[in-house]
């Protein structure tokens, strides 16, 4: 008997914030690499 | 003053934030996930509510934010706010996808299913398909005034979905449960949940500004006047 509570859940748990920290990291490196490729673009037009 | 230089006055600030931001999530995310004691009845399940409500917050803070940068776009014609838009929709376009993923993996094990069409669940999946529209439309339209008006018109449009969301587990009789707040949640809830709510909140203010720096800096590509011909020729 577990009294009514969700037994286990850790895998769900780390899915989670596993999906979050990926899903961060690779967004913010795209947003690093758009912004780098622009002001190299930026400093050709110069 | 140019459109690039307007969306870079502080240049620094957004990588002090995207810092701040990772301490945040660092700390709260610790925890909430060694800390923390397990809900009486979600049990582990439960520390999923530190990173999903969160994100749900900072998704709806985003569409807000670039619901006001079309506003004041339509009634100032000020580029800026034209990629600050832009960048406030794709960065709540990520935030929204993420916690409709978290959402999803919190729902198999409390719910049974991976989905269900609550009323909140299909609500936030249109908020999330309206915005990832007006991206769409934004790529597909090439003049500029053009697609920064229309992008405004259907970002207030889709705005009205907002609130629809957030008070659709009141409205109607849904599956997910009310909205939690730091006052809803026992205080030994209410660290983790906090610093994870400040940390994507610096997080996604952060990449805000990144993004529209990258914004203003296509704008200014695009806006500037065509070479003349003896420029061209030489």
């Amino acid at each position: 008997m577990t009294g009514g509570m969700i037994p286990g859940g850790w895998n769900f748990v780390v899915a989670a914030y596993s999906l979050t920290a990926i899903v961060l990291a690779i967004y913010g490196v795209s947003v690093i690499v758009r912004l780098r490729a622009e002001i190299a673009k930026e400093s050709e037009d110069r | 003053m140019s459109v690039a230089a307007s969306n870079n006055r502080f240049p620094a600030l957004p990588w002090i934030l995207l810092g701040l931001g990772i301490v945040c999530l660092a700390i709260g995310s610790y925890i909430g996930l060694f800390v923390a004691p397990p809900e009486a009845l979600m049990g582990q399940v439960q520390r999923i509510m530190y990173v999903h409500v969160p994100t749900a917050w900072n998704a709806l803070l985003a569409m807000t934010f670039a619901f006001v940068s079309a506003l004041v776009f339509l009634f100032s014609s000020d580029w800026k706010w034209d990629a600050r838009m832009e960048a406030a929709i794709e960065v709540g376009v990520v935030l929204a996808f993420l916690l409709c993923c978290q959402g999803s993996i919190w729902a198999k094990p409390t719910w049974g299913v991976w989905w269900d069409w609550d009323p909140r669940l299909t609500t936030t999946a249109v908020l999330l398909f309206a915005f990832l529209g007006i991206l769409a439309l934004r790529k597909f339209v090439e003049d500029p005034a053009r697609r920064a008006i229309w992008s405004a018109v259907a970002t207030i449009i889709a705005y009205a979905d907002v609130p629809i969301v957030y008070y659709s587990v009141r409205w109607w009789n849904s599956l997910h449960q009310l909205q939690s707040s730091p006052a809803t949640v026992s205080r030994q809830f209410w660290l983790p949940l906090r610093m994870n709510a400040f940390g994507i909140l610096f997080l996604m203010t952060g990449f805000i500004m990144l993004r529209a720096r990258v914004g203003s800096l296509r704008l200014k590509h695009e806006l500037a006047p065509p070479p003349r011909a003896a420029e061209v020729t030489a």
